[in-house]
């Protein structure tokens, strides 16, 4: 009955979308009080019935009910509780219900916190959003119905694909969504307002702790997946520019993108019609990347459904979105007024500079993902994109965005003056050649330029988003007391952007490590044979079967000594999964320089000779690449907790001459 | 491993489900999708009675607020002005809580006020409460069309019959399968201990391979045959543990196991069927067809796995474009004799099936083409038997080759004619009837 409940919930959430989707709409036209009123309680109610059904597919894969289809092509009894939860959301139908959960959720959260926002904007922004609603509630009724039934129920489960089987399902996917689906609240307001014709204050206001808010989501997602794929997959790489990653990237770009441009929206009134299209472009990825994902267009862990039917679904989903959207914004956006004019050398200009190079290097990697796909679809021929060609053109777009950041910040608003500007980032510049001198001496035997360069970045972003933070609290000017008093009273979404930007740098010097500085160990090792790496020695000790709830798994010790001394013992494994005749590695990370970097070592095949074959990485300062993503995701949760966001109210120029102003003040 | 040659019965490209022998027709792990079990149960009721609160939830969602509208429609300046004062209070609130400094808050003062004059101005038009006929449409849409939509939409996906099935009840209502997994858990842990309790290993054997655990199955007889010895259920029981395991393809493994249990007891009839299927599976059509016309004829007539092997007898037919049953067999291999569903040889041998070099041709024919003839074949037979009728053989030859084809409905119907064609003999039309039996056909 709880599973007919939830099916039956799941009904009603179309119906009320489908509602939600007319009468709002209708009254926004007609200013007509009494249809827009439904928006709001509308939005509301579709959410409690989405979580209903959500609720009741956990519960039917909590209690092993075979008798829904999809919980006996996703689970096991014998599977442990926490997988049978995040299994729920570890195969196409689950997850898209969780794609139209958080959907549901967000369209909630508007109707509930959207008291100020003016009606007309309010009922067009849901109306919008339950337009999106509907479609994907008729794709999930249509063509992916979870609660579809078996009777008589089979006795066992098939199983949830072993390598889901881990905490990263539990987490990774729930946060992407929140950012994907979290750039449809942007996207509507945007469709609203051109539906409108006007875009008003509380626009901008909006769209921006919005915008944000997914950012931070997508960011800690994507962030989340590019670990759990280097844990999982063994093979120690943390970024493949794999089609599927790229579609998530892709929108984290232009989400990125957006994010500035609505600051400069909201402060000086200017870029409208470019945030506007922005926000229509990053959505449109969004859906895109469920497109790519959904389609069987492409071959993955993440490609779940490769039903044909379902890719002709979503293709005409998306084509009616981003089509219908851009058509509109072609009719309407020209109507919209234009504001606020900047000199090119301004924080105007920079934030112009940085969505230039944010959206060249999104059309680059969107050209490297679709051009193969399109060639095969065309000419049948098939060719790959692989990594060289991103890091190539990725690299050469992003290094000049990379520069500019710490320079925008000091940047005054309408007109800057660059000779202040160098003049306040000298110590950052000397710190940054410094770093390049070091550390290019360091590594001059295996990748001097790389590192050189690299590290000197890195150290130009971390000292150039402190140096403005120090500028700003007149730190050294004045007395100590003073500078803390100033940091104090420094308005949440400056500290946000230091935190952001500084994050952005722990990110590259990750990244620039592991690229310069890693080693790899690639052998067949017999038990008690040792090897170095990096100065530490380790030792095969041997392997033994254990078994686990639903797997047997094969273990090897490995002992890592230095100088003689134990630092630990890693144990990487692989597994075997019977009830899917399916083998996963379990590679074992060691944990070294205060959590920084990583000695990786996963297990090959075992010999016949009783060896093993063995990949042990030596990865130094690894994890910064993730630290970066969660500090920058940081960044934004400290700027979203700025109160002023809600209110709106910018600050008149003549304060903010006296005062450097931040990028959100 | 043998070639990956799969059966394909129907159309060329399909890959036939894992085979497994069903001893239990009806049985969980062979038949996922039956019929809903139809029937009234006190919980039905309770059933509908939630589902029709949830729509009147629905419902008043968005009548509730259309409702309230009425009373409260400000004009648009009205409501802009409230939301002025609103933010203009909210200021207050974030000072007096030191969120925002003085400044700030009186710069926001400042910049609503100026919006606050502009409204004041009045922009906009007023927007009027709801008028009577959008009111009324807004009604009739929530009221009548979201139920009607929600119910449409259920009534045609969802199944209100049946209940839950959490495992707990399906254990609860199985006693013996709560047994089973008590019992396989305790010989696990016993067998943990003592490895070489052959015994332990030959009881645990086949229960996994009832419980689909079929690579478990495997070992479990590995490990039988290696402590006991080698038996023909012990080989017999690999095999077809090993096949499951490769998704219903007889492996050499597998196959090498059938062999050595069949030269211990050649009367093992699993072996027997699997090794027949192996041959299907190869290509080695003709000696597919020889070998379950072998097996076929020296059954017993009740023999429970009959119906299983006249199947799979069609469908090795029609994978090798041979002349189905009922057709004198290819010289050098045994004839059938007197099973149900094939004739004597002297009556079949006027039956015209497919000449000769129908045959040859379909030997050498990629799996599309070869289906595509056979397809028309059938459409000749069917048009033929229409037009001018025919004999019993003729007959069972369609309804068999529909029936594999997957043409159910159409067989159906066929030996619905065909028992009109053929009802002045009581003999003919039991034999039209055990057919359509044997192939599943509810006549």
């Amino acid at each position: 009955m709880i599973v007919e409940i939830g099916h039956y919930a799941l009904v009603l959430a179309f119906a009320l979308a489908l509602v939600q989707s007319i009468l709002p709409v209708w009254g926004a036209r007609t200013r007509d009080a009494q249809l827009m009123a439904v928006a709001g309680p509308a939005a509301l109610a579709q959410f409690l019935f989405v979580a209903l059904a959500f609720g009741a597919l956990t519960w039917a894969a909590v209690v092993s009910d075979f008798s829904v289809a999809n919980v006996f092509e996703n689970s096991h009894s014998a599977k442990p509780l926490q997988f049978k939860i995040s299994g729920v959301w570890g195969n196409h139908e689950g997850s898209m219900l969780l794609w139209v959960l958080i959907l549901a959720l967000f369209g909630a959260m508007v109707a509930a916190f959207g008291r100020n926002l003016p009606e007309t904007l309010k009922a067009n922004a849901l109306g919008v959003q339950a337009w999106i609603a509907s479609a994907f509630l008729l794709f999930i009724l249509a063509t992916s119905n979870p609660f579809q039934r078996l009777s008589p129920a089979p006795m066992e489960g098939r199983d949830l694909n072993p390598i889901l089987q881990d905490w990263g399902l539990a987490i990774h996917p729930p946060l992407l969504y929140l950012g994907y689906v979290g750039f449809s609240i942007s996207f509507a307001f945007a469709v609203a307002a051109l539906i409108d014709g006007r875009i008003d204050a509380a626009w901008a206001r909006w769209v921006r702790p919005w915008t944000l808010a997914a950012w931070v989501f997508l960011t800690l997602g994507i962030a989340m997946g590019s670990y759990w794929a280097y844990y999982e997959l063994g093979w120690g790489g943390w970024w493949f520019w794999d089609p599927v990653e790229n579609a998530s990237f892709m929108p984290w770009l232009s989400g990125t993108a957006l994010l500035h441009s609505a600051i400069v929206m909201e402060k000086r009134n200017a870029l409208k019609v470019w945030t506007i299209l922005l926000a229509i472009l990053t959505f449109s990825l969004s859906l895109l990347g469920t497109f790519l994902v959904r389609s069987g267009v492409l071959t993955s862990v993440h490609a779940f459904a490769t039903d044909p039917a379902r890719g002709v679904f979503i293709l005409m989903i998306l084509t009616l979105f981003i089509g219908g959207s851009l058509a509109l914004f072609a009719w309407r956006g020209s109507t919209l007024t234009q504001g606020g004019i900047f000199a090119p050398i301004s924080r105007e200009g920079a934030l112009v500079f940085n969505n230039l190079f944010l959206t060249v290097s999104c059309l680059a990697v969107f050209v490297g993902t679709l051009y193969p796909l399109v060639l095969e679809a065309v000419t049948g021929d098939k060719i790959s994109v692989g990594a060289p060609f991103f890091n190539v053109v990725f690299g050469i777009i992003v290094v000049p965005l990379l520069l500019v950041v710490p320079i925008g910040p000091f940047l005054a608003w309408k007109r800057g003056d660059l000779g202040a500007v160098a003049e306040r980032l000298a110590v950052a510049l000397v710190v940054a050649l410094v770093v390049a001198a070091i550390t290019g001496w360091i590594s001059r035997g295996v990748a001097p330029v790389l590192a050189a360069l690299g590290f000197g970045l890195a150290a130009w972003l971390v000292v150039g988003a402190l140096a403005e933070f120090a500028f700003r609290i007149r730190l050294f000017a004045e007395p100590i007391g003073t500078s803390l008093r100033r940091a104090r009273g420094l308005p949440r979404s400056a500290w946000g952007m230091t935190i952001a930007h500084v994050g952005v740098g722990l990110s590259v010097v990750g990244i620039v490590a592991e690229s310069a500085w890693k080693t790899e160990h690639i052998l067949i090792m017999k038990p008690n044979d040792t090897v170095e790496v990096a100065g530490m020695t380790v030792q095969y000790q041997g392997s033994a079967p254990r078994k686990g709830p639903n797997f047997q798994e094969q273990t090897g010790v490995f002992a890592v000594s230095r100088g003689g001394v134990l630092l630990t013992t890693l144990r990487p494994a692989k597994r075997f999964y019977p009830a899917r005749q399916m083998p996963t590695t379990e590679a074992a990370i060691g944990q070294f320089d205060l959590y920084a970097s990583n000695l990786y070592i996963s297990l090959g095949d075992a010999q016949t000779d009783g060896g093993m074959a063995v990949r042990i990485y030596w990865k130094p300062f690894v994890n910064f690449i993730w630290y970066g993503c969660v500090v920058m995701a940081l960044g934004g949760f400290v700027s979203l907790s700025d109160r002023r966001l809600r209110v709106g109210a910018p600050v008149p120029a003549r304060l903010a001459g006296r005062v450097p102003v931040g990028a959100a003040e | 491993m043998p070639p990956r040659r799969r059966i394909s019965a129907g159309s060329g490209g399909t890959v036939r489900p894992a085979a497994r022998f069903c001893a239990e027709p009806m049985g969980a792990r062979c038949a996922l999708r039956a019929t809903v079990p139809k029937g009234g149960r006190p919980d039905d009721m309770m059933l509908w009675i939630i589902l029709a609160a949830m729509t009147a939830i629905a419902a008043l969602a968005v009548l509730g607020p259309m409702a309230r509208a009425r009373q409260t429609s400000l004009s648009a300046a009205d409501r802009d002005l409230a939301v002025y004062k609103d933010q203009l209070a909210e200021i207050d609130r974030d000072l007096e809580r030191g969120v925002i400094g003085l400044r700030e808050a009186e710069a926001g003062r400042t910049e609503i006020s100026r919006r606050i004059l502009k409204a004041a101005r009045g922009g906009e038009a007023t927007a009027g409460a709801g008028s009577g006929r959008r009111g009324r449409i807004g009604a009739i849409v929530a009221a009548v069309g979201l139920p009607a939509v929600a119910l449409g939409v259920y009534l045609s996906t969802g199944a209100p019959d049946l209940p839950d099935q959490p495992l707990s009840e399906r254990l609860a209502a199985r006693p013996e399968q709560a047994d089973i997994d008590n019992l396989v858990a305790r010989v696990e842990s016993h067998l943990m201990q003592n490895p070489e309790d052959g015994r332990g290993w030959e009881v645990l054997a086949p229960v996994y391979l009832r419980l689909n655990r079929p690579a478990d199955a495997a070992q479990a007889f590995r490990n039988a045959i290696r402590t006991l010895g080698t038996s023909p259920r012990r080989q017999s029981g690999l095999g077809e543990a090993l096949t499951v395991v490769a998704g219903g393809i007889v492996t050499a493994e597998a196959r090498a196991a059938f062999e050595a249990a069949l030269a211990a007891e050649p009367g093992l009839v699993a072996a027997r069927m699997y090794l027949n299927l192996a041959l299907t599976q190869e290509g080695r059509h003709a000696e597919a067809v020889a070998a379950w016309r072998t097996m076929i004829a020296g059954a017993a007539p009740d023999a429970p796995w009959l119906p299983t092997a006249q199947r799979e007898l069609a469908a090795a037919e029609i994978a090798g474009g041979l002349p189905p049953s009922g057709q004198p067999a290819p010289a050098g291999q045994p004839a059938p004799a007197g099973q149900a569903g094939t004739a004597p040889p002297d009556k079949a041998a006027a039956a015209p099936g497919p000449s000769a070099d129908d045959v040859a041709a379909a030997a050498g024919m990629a799996p599309e083409d070869r289906t595509r003839m056979i397809e028309g074949m059938v459409a000749r037979l069917s048009e033929r038997l229409d037009q001018g009728g025919g004999s019993v053989d003729e007959w069972s030859r369609l309804i068999r080759s529909l029936a594999v084809l997957g043409r159910k409905d159409e067989a159906r119907a066929a030996a619905l004619k065909a028992r009109e064609a053929v009802k002045s003999s009581a003999d003919d039309l039991a034999r039209i009837d055990d057919l359509s039996k044997g192939l599943g056909l509810a006549l």
